[in-house]
Protein backbone atom coordinates (compact mmCIF):
# COMPACT_ATOMS: atom_id res chain seq x y z
CA UNK A 1 0.00 0.00 0.00
CA UNK A 2 1.32 3.47 -0.89
CA UNK A 3 2.22 5.80 1.94
CA UNK A 4 -0.01 8.89 2.04
CA UNK A 5 1.67 11.94 0.49
CA UNK A 6 2.89 14.74 2.72
CA UNK A 7 0.08 17.00 1.53
CA UNK A 8 -2.51 14.36 2.50
CA UNK A 9 -0.86 14.00 5.89
CA UNK A 10 -0.94 17.79 6.43
CA UNK A 11 -4.61 17.96 5.47
CA UNK A 12 -5.52 15.09 7.75
CA UNK A 13 -3.47 16.05 10.79
CA UNK A 14 -2.55 19.75 10.78
CA UNK A 15 -4.41 21.94 8.32
CA UNK A 16 -8.10 22.82 8.25
CA UNK A 17 -9.00 24.42 4.94
CA UNK A 18 -11.23 27.51 5.18
CA UNK A 19 -14.64 27.15 3.58
CA UNK A 20 -15.89 29.50 0.92
CA UNK A 21 -18.51 31.95 2.28
CA UNK A 22 -22.01 30.52 1.94
CA UNK A 23 -23.08 33.52 -0.18
CA UNK A 24 -20.53 32.59 -2.84
CA UNK A 25 -21.45 28.93 -2.76
CA UNK A 26 -25.14 29.79 -3.11
CA UNK A 27 -24.44 32.28 -5.88
CA UNK A 28 -22.34 29.81 -7.86
CA UNK A 29 -25.13 27.25 -7.59
CA UNK A 30 -27.73 29.80 -8.71
CA UNK A 31 -25.70 31.04 -11.67
CA UNK A 32 -25.11 27.51 -12.89
CA UNK A 33 -28.86 26.89 -13.01
CA UNK A 34 -30.42 27.29 -16.46
CA UNK A 35 -32.66 30.40 -16.74
CA UNK A 36 -31.44 31.79 -13.45
CA UNK A 37 -33.40 35.02 -12.72
CA UNK A 38 -31.22 38.10 -12.19
CA UNK A 39 -33.39 39.20 -9.24
CA UNK A 40 -32.51 35.98 -7.38
CA UNK A 41 -28.81 36.63 -7.93
CA UNK A 42 -29.13 40.19 -6.60
CA UNK A 43 -30.97 38.89 -3.54
CA UNK A 44 -28.34 36.22 -2.91
CA UNK A 45 -25.58 38.85 -2.83
CA UNK A 46 -27.57 41.47 -0.91
CA UNK A 47 -28.11 39.19 2.11
CA UNK A 48 -24.41 39.66 2.91
CA UNK A 49 -23.99 43.44 3.43
CA UNK A 50 -20.20 43.37 3.81
CA UNK A 51 -19.78 41.36 0.63
CA UNK A 52 -22.27 43.60 -1.20
CA UNK A 53 -20.33 46.69 -0.19
CA UNK A 54 -17.00 45.24 -1.26
CA UNK A 55 -18.50 44.06 -4.54
CA UNK A 56 -19.83 47.56 -5.27
CA UNK A 57 -16.45 49.10 -4.47
CA UNK A 58 -14.80 46.72 -6.90
CA UNK A 59 -17.41 47.31 -9.64
CA UNK A 60 -16.66 51.03 -9.42
CA UNK A 61 -12.87 50.66 -9.55
CA UNK A 62 -11.02 51.69 -12.71
CA UNK A 63 -9.93 48.08 -13.17
CA UNK A 64 -13.43 47.04 -14.23
CA UNK A 65 -13.86 50.11 -16.45
CA UNK A 66 -17.55 50.85 -15.75
CA UNK A 67 -18.17 54.45 -16.86
CA UNK A 68 -21.13 55.47 -14.66
CA UNK A 69 -21.14 54.91 -10.93
CA UNK A 70 -22.96 51.74 -9.91
CA UNK A 71 -24.89 52.21 -6.67
CA UNK A 72 -26.81 48.97 -6.19
CA UNK A 73 -26.22 45.27 -6.56
CA UNK A 74 -29.29 45.03 -8.84
CA UNK A 75 -27.75 47.62 -11.15
CA UNK A 76 -24.38 45.83 -11.08
CA UNK A 77 -25.97 42.50 -11.97
CA UNK A 78 -27.96 43.99 -14.86
CA UNK A 79 -25.04 46.01 -16.17
CA UNK A 80 -22.26 43.45 -15.93
CA UNK A 81 -24.04 40.14 -16.42
CA UNK A 82 -23.96 36.98 -14.35
CA UNK A 83 -20.49 35.77 -15.18
CA UNK A 84 -18.70 39.02 -14.35
CA UNK A 85 -20.77 39.38 -11.17
CA UNK A 86 -19.90 35.87 -10.08
CA UNK A 87 -16.21 36.64 -10.57
CA UNK A 88 -16.56 39.96 -8.73
CA UNK A 89 -18.29 38.43 -5.73
CA UNK A 90 -15.77 35.65 -5.71
CA UNK A 91 -12.92 38.17 -5.86
CA UNK A 92 -14.44 40.17 -3.01
CA UNK A 93 -14.75 37.10 -0.81
CA UNK A 94 -11.25 35.85 -1.63
CA UNK A 95 -9.91 39.26 -0.63
CA UNK A 96 -11.32 38.59 2.83
CA UNK A 97 -9.24 35.39 2.95
CA UNK A 98 -6.13 37.05 1.56
CA UNK A 99 -6.41 39.86 4.06
CA UNK A 100 -4.89 37.55 6.61
CA UNK A 101 -1.68 37.84 4.58
CA UNK A 102 0.57 40.92 4.50
CA UNK A 103 -0.21 44.01 2.43
CA UNK A 104 2.44 43.01 -0.11
CA UNK A 105 0.94 39.53 -0.37
CA UNK A 106 -2.43 41.03 -1.25
CA UNK A 107 -0.76 43.38 -3.74
CA UNK A 108 1.05 40.42 -5.31
CA UNK A 109 -2.17 38.45 -5.66
CA UNK A 110 -4.06 41.35 -7.25
CA UNK A 111 -1.13 42.25 -9.54
CA UNK A 112 -0.80 38.63 -10.60
CA UNK A 113 -4.53 38.53 -11.38
CA UNK A 114 -4.15 41.58 -13.60
CA UNK A 115 -0.99 40.21 -15.26
CA UNK A 116 -2.68 36.88 -15.94
CA UNK A 117 -5.70 38.60 -17.47
CA UNK A 118 -3.44 40.61 -19.79
CA UNK A 119 -1.47 37.50 -20.77
CA UNK A 120 -4.65 35.58 -21.60
CA UNK A 121 -5.77 38.51 -23.74
CA UNK A 122 -2.38 38.69 -25.47
CA UNK A 123 -1.74 34.99 -26.04
CA UNK A 124 -4.36 32.76 -27.66
CA UNK A 125 -4.95 30.19 -24.99
CA UNK A 126 -6.00 27.01 -26.73
CA UNK A 127 -7.99 26.29 -23.54
CA UNK A 128 -11.35 27.78 -22.57
CA UNK A 129 -10.16 30.46 -20.14
CA UNK A 130 -11.62 33.93 -20.53
CA UNK A 131 -9.84 37.10 -19.37
CA UNK A 132 -12.35 37.69 -16.53
CA UNK A 133 -11.82 34.15 -15.27
CA UNK A 134 -8.07 34.52 -15.70
CA UNK A 135 -8.00 37.20 -13.00
CA UNK A 136 -9.08 34.61 -10.42
CA UNK A 137 -6.20 32.33 -11.46
CA UNK A 138 -3.70 35.02 -10.50
CA UNK A 139 -5.62 36.08 -7.42
CA UNK A 140 -5.54 32.56 -6.03
CA UNK A 141 -2.20 31.20 -7.27
CA UNK A 142 -0.39 31.64 -3.94
CA UNK A 143 -3.35 31.09 -1.60
CA UNK A 144 -1.61 27.96 -0.29
CA UNK A 145 0.94 30.27 1.35
CA UNK A 146 -1.84 31.76 3.52
CA UNK A 147 -2.73 28.28 4.73
CA UNK A 148 0.90 27.45 5.48
CA UNK A 149 1.39 30.78 7.29
CA UNK A 150 -1.61 30.04 9.48
CA UNK A 151 -0.81 26.44 10.39
CA UNK A 152 2.97 26.18 9.95
CA UNK A 153 4.36 29.66 10.70
CA UNK A 154 7.74 28.48 12.03
CA UNK A 155 8.32 26.22 9.06
CA UNK A 156 7.42 29.05 6.69
CA UNK A 157 9.96 31.33 8.44
CA UNK A 158 12.53 28.61 7.98
CA UNK A 159 11.58 28.18 4.30
CA UNK A 160 11.91 31.94 3.71
CA UNK A 161 15.37 31.97 5.29
CA UNK A 162 16.43 29.00 3.18
CA UNK A 163 15.11 30.62 0.00
CA UNK A 164 16.98 33.84 0.79
CA UNK A 165 20.26 32.18 1.77
CA UNK A 166 20.40 29.72 -1.09
CA UNK A 167 18.57 31.70 -3.77
CA UNK A 168 15.85 29.07 -4.08
CA UNK A 169 12.36 29.66 -5.41
CA UNK A 170 9.84 29.66 -2.56
CA UNK A 171 8.19 26.38 -3.61
CA UNK A 172 11.52 24.53 -3.48
CA UNK A 173 12.34 25.92 -0.05
CA UNK A 174 8.86 24.96 1.23
CA UNK A 175 9.30 21.50 -0.22
CA UNK A 176 12.62 21.11 1.57
CA UNK A 177 11.28 22.30 4.93
CA UNK A 178 7.62 21.22 4.93
CA UNK A 179 7.65 18.38 2.42
CA UNK A 180 4.90 20.02 0.36
CA UNK A 181 4.59 23.43 -1.29
CA UNK A 182 2.05 26.24 -1.60
CA UNK A 183 1.05 25.21 -5.12
CA UNK A 184 -0.08 21.77 -3.91
CA UNK A 185 -1.87 23.27 -0.93
CA UNK A 186 -3.52 26.01 -3.02
CA UNK A 187 -4.77 23.45 -5.52
CA UNK A 188 -6.31 21.40 -2.70
CA UNK A 189 -8.06 24.51 -1.40
CA UNK A 190 -9.39 25.36 -4.87
CA UNK A 191 -10.60 21.78 -5.17
CA UNK A 192 -12.36 21.96 -1.81
CA UNK A 193 -14.06 25.17 -2.97
CA UNK A 194 -15.23 23.23 -6.05
CA UNK A 195 -13.54 25.66 -8.41
CA UNK A 196 -13.07 24.64 -12.04
CA UNK A 197 -10.49 22.03 -13.08
CA UNK A 198 -8.74 24.80 -15.03
CA UNK A 199 -8.13 26.84 -11.85
CA UNK A 200 -7.13 23.80 -9.79
CA UNK A 201 -4.66 22.59 -12.42
CA UNK A 202 -3.17 26.00 -13.10
CA UNK A 203 -2.54 26.57 -9.39
CA UNK A 204 -1.09 23.07 -8.99
CA UNK A 205 1.18 23.44 -12.01
CA UNK A 206 2.31 27.05 -11.81
CA UNK A 207 5.79 25.99 -10.66
CA UNK A 208 5.85 22.45 -12.08
CA UNK A 209 3.92 21.80 -15.25
CA UNK A 210 3.88 18.04 -14.76
CA UNK A 211 1.43 18.59 -11.90
CA UNK A 212 -1.27 19.62 -14.37
CA UNK A 213 -3.72 16.76 -14.58
CA UNK A 214 -4.79 17.61 -18.11
CA UNK A 215 -2.01 18.33 -20.66
CA UNK A 216 -4.19 20.92 -22.43
CA UNK A 217 -4.19 23.02 -19.25
CA UNK A 218 -0.40 23.35 -19.19
CA UNK A 219 -0.57 26.56 -21.16
CA UNK A 220 -2.73 28.18 -18.46
CA UNK A 221 -0.31 27.03 -15.75
CA UNK A 222 2.66 28.33 -17.78
CA UNK A 223 0.99 31.72 -18.27
CA UNK A 224 0.29 31.85 -14.54
CA UNK A 225 3.96 31.17 -13.82
CA UNK A 226 4.93 34.02 -16.14
CA UNK A 227 2.40 36.40 -14.56
CA UNK A 228 3.82 35.50 -11.14
CA UNK A 229 7.40 36.10 -12.31
CA UNK A 230 6.49 39.44 -13.88
CA UNK A 231 5.05 40.69 -10.58
CA UNK A 232 8.12 39.48 -8.68
CA UNK A 233 10.42 41.19 -11.20
CA UNK A 234 8.45 44.39 -10.59
CA UNK A 235 9.00 44.09 -6.83
CA UNK A 236 5.28 43.43 -6.34
CA UNK A 237 5.79 40.38 -4.13
CA UNK A 238 6.92 39.73 -0.58
CA UNK A 239 10.62 38.83 -0.24
CA UNK A 240 12.61 36.66 -0.70
CA UNK A 241 12.49 37.17 -4.46
CA UNK A 242 15.98 36.30 -5.69
CA UNK A 243 15.26 32.64 -6.44
CA UNK A 244 12.28 33.33 -8.71
CA UNK A 245 12.54 31.92 -12.22
CA UNK A 246 10.50 30.67 -15.15
CA UNK A 247 11.90 27.51 -16.71
CA UNK A 248 12.40 27.19 -20.45
CA UNK A 249 9.64 24.58 -20.64
CA UNK A 250 7.16 27.09 -19.16
CA UNK A 251 7.97 29.67 -21.85
CA UNK A 252 7.67 26.99 -24.52
CA UNK A 253 4.31 25.82 -23.13
CA UNK A 254 3.06 29.42 -23.01
CA UNK A 255 4.23 30.00 -26.57
CA UNK A 256 5.97 33.27 -25.67
CA UNK A 257 9.38 34.19 -27.07
CA UNK A 258 11.84 36.94 -26.09
CA UNK A 259 10.74 39.29 -28.86
CA UNK A 260 7.13 39.22 -27.60
CA UNK A 261 7.98 40.41 -24.09
CA UNK A 262 8.15 44.20 -24.59
CA UNK A 263 4.43 44.78 -25.34
CA UNK A 264 3.47 42.37 -22.53
CA UNK A 265 5.51 44.39 -20.04
CA UNK A 266 4.21 47.70 -21.43
CA UNK A 267 0.56 46.66 -21.07
CA UNK A 268 1.17 45.54 -17.50
CA UNK A 269 2.91 48.81 -16.61
CA UNK A 270 -0.01 50.78 -18.08
CA UNK A 271 -2.39 48.79 -15.89
CA UNK A 272 -0.45 49.45 -12.67
CA UNK A 273 -2.48 52.46 -11.43
CA UNK A 274 -5.66 50.32 -11.63
CA UNK A 275 -3.88 47.46 -9.86
CA UNK A 276 -2.78 49.75 -7.03
CA UNK A 277 -6.35 51.06 -6.67
CA UNK A 278 -7.81 47.55 -6.65
CA UNK A 279 -5.34 46.35 -4.02
CA UNK A 280 -6.20 49.37 -1.87
CA UNK A 281 -9.93 48.67 -2.18
CA UNK A 282 -9.32 45.04 -1.31
CA UNK A 283 -7.49 45.77 1.92
CA UNK B 1 17.08 36.42 -10.87
CA UNK B 2 19.80 38.84 -12.02
CA UNK B 3 22.04 40.16 -9.22
CA UNK B 4 21.98 43.89 -9.98
CA UNK B 5 24.68 46.22 -8.68
CA UNK B 6 24.40 49.96 -8.47
CA UNK B 7 27.24 51.93 -10.05
CA UNK B 8 26.58 55.64 -9.48
CA UNK B 9 23.16 56.12 -11.09
CA UNK B 10 23.35 53.01 -13.30
CA UNK B 11 22.35 49.43 -12.52
CA UNK B 12 24.65 46.73 -13.87
CA UNK B 13 23.83 43.03 -14.10
CA UNK B 14 25.85 40.07 -15.34
CA UNK B 15 23.49 38.18 -17.62
CA UNK B 16 23.66 34.93 -19.53
CA UNK B 17 22.71 34.95 -23.19
CA UNK B 18 20.47 32.23 -24.59
CA UNK B 19 23.56 30.60 -26.18
CA UNK B 20 25.26 30.32 -22.79
CA UNK B 21 27.73 33.22 -23.19
CA UNK B 22 27.79 36.01 -20.63
CA UNK B 23 27.46 39.76 -21.01
CA UNK B 24 26.65 42.80 -18.93
CA UNK B 25 23.40 44.71 -19.13
CA UNK B 26 23.71 48.34 -18.04
CA UNK B 27 20.54 50.25 -17.17
CA UNK B 28 20.99 54.01 -17.43
CA UNK B 29 17.55 55.39 -18.27
CA UNK B 30 13.85 54.78 -18.81
CA UNK B 31 12.27 52.50 -21.43
CA UNK B 32 11.37 55.56 -23.51
CA UNK B 33 15.10 56.15 -24.05
CA UNK B 34 16.31 53.71 -26.77
CA UNK B 35 19.71 53.69 -25.05
CA UNK B 36 18.28 53.35 -21.54
CA UNK B 37 19.44 49.71 -21.42
CA UNK B 38 22.70 48.71 -23.08
CA UNK B 39 24.42 45.36 -23.63
CA UNK B 40 28.18 45.02 -23.27
CA UNK B 41 29.76 41.81 -24.56
CA UNK B 42 33.43 40.95 -24.12
CA UNK B 43 35.29 40.54 -27.44
CA UNK B 44 37.44 37.53 -28.34
CA UNK B 45 40.54 38.97 -26.69
CA UNK B 46 38.57 39.89 -23.59
CA UNK B 47 38.23 43.56 -24.61
CA UNK B 48 34.75 45.12 -24.44
CA UNK B 49 33.10 45.60 -27.81
CA UNK B 50 30.88 48.57 -28.60
CA UNK B 51 27.76 48.56 -26.39
CA UNK B 52 24.47 47.88 -28.19
CA UNK B 53 20.97 48.89 -27.18
CA UNK B 54 19.28 46.02 -25.34
CA UNK B 55 16.10 46.45 -27.39
CA UNK B 56 18.08 45.64 -30.56
CA UNK B 57 19.25 42.26 -29.32
CA UNK B 58 16.39 40.83 -27.21
CA UNK B 59 16.30 37.70 -29.40
CA UNK B 60 19.73 36.76 -28.00
CA UNK B 61 18.32 36.57 -24.46
CA UNK B 62 15.96 34.16 -22.74
CA UNK B 63 12.40 35.50 -22.22
CA UNK B 64 12.75 35.72 -18.42
CA UNK B 65 15.91 37.82 -18.80
CA UNK B 66 14.11 40.19 -21.17
CA UNK B 67 11.14 40.45 -18.82
CA UNK B 68 13.36 41.07 -15.82
CA UNK B 69 15.48 43.69 -17.58
CA UNK B 70 12.41 45.67 -18.67
CA UNK B 71 10.76 45.41 -15.25
CA UNK B 72 13.97 46.42 -13.47
CA UNK B 73 14.39 49.36 -15.82
CA UNK B 74 10.90 50.52 -14.86
CA UNK B 75 11.72 50.11 -11.17
CA UNK B 76 14.96 52.06 -11.53
CA UNK B 77 13.92 54.86 -13.86
CA UNK B 78 10.15 54.68 -14.37
CA UNK B 79 7.49 56.84 -12.77
CA UNK B 80 4.88 54.22 -11.96
CA UNK B 81 5.57 53.99 -8.24
CA UNK B 82 7.45 50.69 -8.19
CA UNK B 83 10.08 50.18 -5.53
CA UNK B 84 13.78 50.42 -6.57
CA UNK B 85 15.51 47.28 -7.83
CA UNK B 86 16.62 44.67 -5.27
CA UNK B 87 20.33 44.82 -4.53
CA UNK B 88 22.29 41.92 -2.98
Amino acid sequence: MNEPSKIDYLLEEIVTLPSLPSTVTRLTRLINEPDCPLSEVSKAISVDPALSLKTLRLVNSAFYGVKNKVTSIEQAVTLLGLKVIKNLVFTASVFETLNSGTGLFLMHSVACGAAMRLLVEAVPMGVPVEPDDAFAFGLLHDVGKIIFEEFLPKEMDQARRLAQEQGLPSFEAEGAVIGADHAEMGARLAQSWKLSDEVVDAIAGHHQLERCGAPELRKAAALLSIADFQCIACGLAPPPRRGARVDEEMWAAAGITSVQIAPIVDRFMDQLPDVFELAKLAS
Amino acid sequence: MIAWQKQETAYVGKVQLADGHWCKVVLVGARTNPQGAMVVVAGKGGEAVKPRPFADCVAAFTPDTVMEVYCTQERAFGDRGLEPPDLP
